[in-house]
């Protein structure tokens, strides 16, 4: 029987207000180099489904990898909602409408990893650890090459039905220098939907990478302070993720009326130049989909404009609860988990001033650039640097060692003064939430200043 | 797919000749309040299996799947991934004998949904009764699980777990600031009265020590004081990373050419202990089918041995220690499993006094992204407070903390007499320190 046809099957018992049923297929490659050689060449298959269901207001849900009798599982899933319900005061179930699709969406492919070789893979990153290797002084490398592909068929009760299937492929590349007991590195991620090449032709990256952490042992660590800081495309897409993307996620304001009042749309954040958007809708990134994880089409999302707060991200759920439109951003990283409300690809976009423009006038500031992870709990976050320059008389002048940075989205974003005109865009980010993680999504950002930045010593 | 190891062990020996089969099964329940109120309800039954082979070459092949119907194709999947594998530094294992060690509940399986939800409310309820503005989520999960280990050389290593895990989340918003503060606990046994009264009332003081915001010092020779779960944010991932078997099979461990050497204050001493009993990390033997063993990370101030898995262990000419640990898709690797720092000659309620300006070290946000293998770390206080002549007088926001394991850990001033449990697996003293940068913009 199809999946469409187990799916309607065992929806069509169910007596919940709303029920799901996700079943999904998926197969990955990995490799890892660590040191002088291969350490580790990895292929999994899994499949496995889930079933999520909605009484009351109360959710119930199940994860299983054997797929027979999905029946039971809708009847288990019900029950366990409806005696959780009965302890929640009468509430009622609310989820925004949305038009029921019935679609068979292709994958996007634009070279397919599945096609490639495992032969032809390792040479690639054989070749790479070669050229970390080539330079004098390095002690260690660690090259990741990982490839996936996720088939997943959705249903609900509500009359959608859609089956989608993405690849993925990542790599990082990174390379360790050690001097005595002080140990350096350096190193860079990229990602791509559906496209090898992403991981091919990375010659020259590598190489300076290796450099740059052989190099990294003579420079100086900061002290820690507040600074001006002038942030690359990479650094400055995980900064709008961190800083403003997650506390645009509705789930964290729907439930939380101190919150609403906080984040108002209207609020005004920071200056004219400042404009964020996230969306899955922007065609062929690592967060982009045409349906997200309970079959609402995706969209583009204006966050700021102007300055001001103009929009949220949203599950059915926590549209309904706010009376917001739903966006499209309720994901699950896969079948062991619900989908919530998650960021897909988040950009600044561009402004009006120039690189040259944002060096002006800074007397002594850092230039950081690349990214080694971010984290935000509420208003507050930090991020940090995969590499960090002096700044001087508006000149980007020599390395220092990587620093961390924070910040208060209530104070940080009103000290952005200036953004720059060159968006770029970086996929090698994964993001963690509720336990799901790395779940792929992209950034895209000019370059950006920051005043009287916080950073951490070195 | 339990019925299928042996099957899969024969199909794949007849091939490959050296074989290991693992497997896992598991099967957890849930229960969640947001906002207060009980939300999410559910349960995750999980299983997969996992074939590693070494080929004639001697190189390693590695596969897995939780499809059952995928199972026969793991054998010429994993062959043909040992043409591209790294050269197998060991040889499996043969049959050994393995400690007799508890870590399984019996009681665990039998908790209700309603005694999960019972004690939900009550713990909300106590908080709410102080603090009724404050929002809490509460997360409640029991889980049993076992796994299995079979090899062409004999042994059969079979493992059963439960784990409890209990764990609340507060949040309270005046103005612009917003205060999370959460704590919890993971054991094999089910959640009972005294722990949730423990987590209640620590989360209380944490949010009645919040309600001052004061301006944080900053510099590089403050005194401060880390509570065990600080000094497992800060301190652990930059120490333990230099005893990780694949950073010293690198070279690249700041600690390769100095095992037995003094290079912490001599007061610490850490042990990584898999036979503690009724931990949600014991274990009788690792996941490669070792024997587990007490290992001594450091003995008074002296780097004792890093902790090892079997390839990594064969890179640097040792024998492992017992330290190869894996989920089902992926290949060993080493790993901890409950680590405790013995505890020092300052009774836990004097820790603070003497301090006359320092700070406390509560919650991090952002720890782990640094320079780890250095020994570096960095991080922003998602939860600190002031001290001021032995006492706290507000909460610190806005405010980083930077320095070097091997610098902050040699400047040690007290270590507090009774460690106590940190998230089920760490046990831990307070540890009052200088040599720590704290940078602030407040």
């Amino acid at each position: 029987m199809s999946y469409q046809a187990q799916i309607e099957e065992a929806l069509a018992g169910s007596t919940a207000d709303y029920s799901e049923i996700r079943i999904e297929e998926s197969d990955s490659t990995r490799l890892t180099y660590r040191g002088r050689s291969l350490d580790d060449v990895n292929m999994t298959s899994g499949k496995g489904g889930a079933v999520r269901v909605c009484v009351s207001g109360a959710w119930g849900f199940a994860s299983f990898n054997e797929l027979s009798d999905l029946k039971s599982r809708v009847r288990d899933a019900v029950d366990q909602a409806r005696s959780l319900a009965s302890g929640n005061n009468g509430e009622s179930t609310m989820l925004a409408e949305v038009e029921p699709h019935v679609d068979i969406v292709d994958p996007v492919i634009v070279k397919d990893p599945r096609e490639i070789t495992l032969q032809e893979k390792t040479k690639l990153a054989d070749h790479y650890n070669e050229i970390v290797w080539n330079q004098p002084g390095i002690v260690s490398s660690d090259i990741i090459y990982g490839d996936s592909s996720q088939k997943i068929a959705f249903g609900n009760s509500d009359g959608t039905y859609v089956e989608q299937e993405r690849v993925h492929v990542i790599s990082r590349i990174s390379a360790q220098a050690k001097d005595g007991s002080d140990v350096q590195q350096a190193g860079f991620s990229i990602g791509a939907l559906g496209d090898y090449g992403v991981f091919e032709g990375l010659d020259d990256d590598v190489a300076e990478a290796a450099k740059r952490a052989v190099d990294l042992l003579d420079a100086k660590p900061l002290t820690g302070g507040q600074r001006t800081v002038i942030l690359d495309p990479v650094l400055a897409g995980v900064f709008v993720h961190e800083a403003f993307g997650h506390l645009s996620e509705a789930d964290n304001v729907y439930e939380n009326d101190k919150l609403k009042e906080l984040m108002y749309l209207g609020r005004k954040f920071g200056g004219t130049h400042l404009n964020f958007t996230d969306g899955a809708g922007q065609p062929g990134m690592r967060g982009s989909y045409k349906y997200d994880d309970e079959g609402t089409s995706a969209s583009l999302t204006p966050l700021v404009r102007d300055g001001v707060l103009v929009g949220r991200l949203h599950s059915r759920e926590t549209a309904a609860k706010t009376g917001e439109a739903p966006t499209g951003n309720a994901r699950a990283i896969n079948y062991r988990f619900p989908p919530i409300v998650r960021m897909t690809n988040t950009f600044i976009e561009n402004g009006e001033a120039t690189f040259d423009d944002l060096l002006e006038g800074v007397d002594d500031g850092v230039y950081v650039k690349n990214w080694y992870g971010g984290m935000t709990q509420h208003e507050m976050f930090t991020f940090s640097s995969g590499e960090a320059y002096m700044i001087r008389n508006g000149e980007v002048q020599e390395a220092v060692r990587p620093v961390m940075l924070s910040g208060n989205l209530f104070e940080t974003l009103e000290n952005v003064d200036a953004v720059a005109n060159d968006r770029g865009f970086n996929q090698g980010g994964g993001c963690g939430k509720g336990g799901q993680m790395p779940l792929p999504v992209g950034t895209g950002s000019p370059h950006i200043r920051i005043r009287n930045c916080l950073i951490s010593g070195a | 797919m339990t019925n299928h190891y042996e099957r899969l062990l024969d199909l794949a020996s007849a091939t490959h000749g050296n074989v290991e089969v693992f497997g896992v099964e598991s099967s957890r329940r849930h229960v969640e309040f947001e906002a207060n109120r009980p939300k999410n309800i559910g349960q995750r039954q999980s299983s997969g299996i996992a074939l590693r082979i070494i080929n004639r070459d001697g190189r390693i092949g590695f596969s897995s799947t939780s499809d059952a119907e995928k199972i026969d194709e793991l054998v010429d999947r994993t062959g043909a991934l040992a043409d591209y594998g790294a050269e197998a530094k060991f040889q499996f294992p043969n049959e050994s004998e393995y400690p007799d060690v508890d870590s399984v509940d019996d009681s665990a399986a039998a908790v209700t949904d309603d005694e999960m939800l019972d004690f939900g409310r009550s713990a909300i309820d106590a908080i709410l009764t102080e603090f009724p503005e404050a929002l809490c989520s509460a997360d409640f999960s029991k889980s049993v699980g076992q796994q299995r280990l079979i090899n062409s050389n004999g042994v059969d290593a079979q493992h059963h777990h439960t784990t409890c895990s209990f764990y609340v989340g507060v949040e309270l918003i005046r103005g612009t600031d917003m205060l999370s503060v959460w704590d919890g606990t993971v054991s094999t046994s089910p959640v009972n009265e005294t722990n949730v009264d423990t987590i209640v009332g620590r989360l209380l003081t944490k949010l009645r020590n919040s309600q001052n915001i004061v301006d944080a010092p900053s510099g590089k020779d403050l005194p401060v004081l880390f509570s065990p779960v600080g000094f497992n944010g800060t301190f652990l991932p930059p120490l333990l990373s230099g005893f990780n078997g694949k950073n010293v099979a690198t070279g690249s461990s700041p600690l390769i050419d100095r095992w037995g050497e003094k290079m912490l204050d001599e007061r610490i001493t850490i042990t990584d202990n898999p036979l503690q009993p009724m931990t949600p990390v014991t274990r009788p033997m690792d996941d490669e089918g070792i024997p587990s063993r007490r290992l001594d990370l450091v003995r008074n101030g002296v780097i004792g041995e890093p902790f090892l898995d079997l390839q990594t262990a064969g890179e640097i000419g040792k024998e492992s220690t017992g330290c190869g640990m894996r989920g089902v898709t992926t290949t060993p690797s080493p790993s901890l499993s409950f680590v405790k720092m013995d505890g020092g000659d300052v009774p836990n309620d004097a820790m603070f006094d003497g301090i006359e300006h320092g700070i406390l070290v509560e919650q991090l946000l952002g720890a782990g992204q640094g320079n780890e293998l250095g020994g570096d770390f960095r991080a922003n206080l998602s939860l600190g407070f002031l001290i001021e002549n032995g006492e706290i007088v507000g909460r610190v926001k806005d405010t980083m903390i930077s320095g070097n394991v091997y610098e902050a850990l040699n400047q040690v001033e007290a270590i507090s007499q009774s460690p106590e449990l940190v998230w089920g697996t760490r046990k831990l003293p307070w540890v009052r320190t200088r040599g720590v940068e704290v940078a602030t913009s407040s």
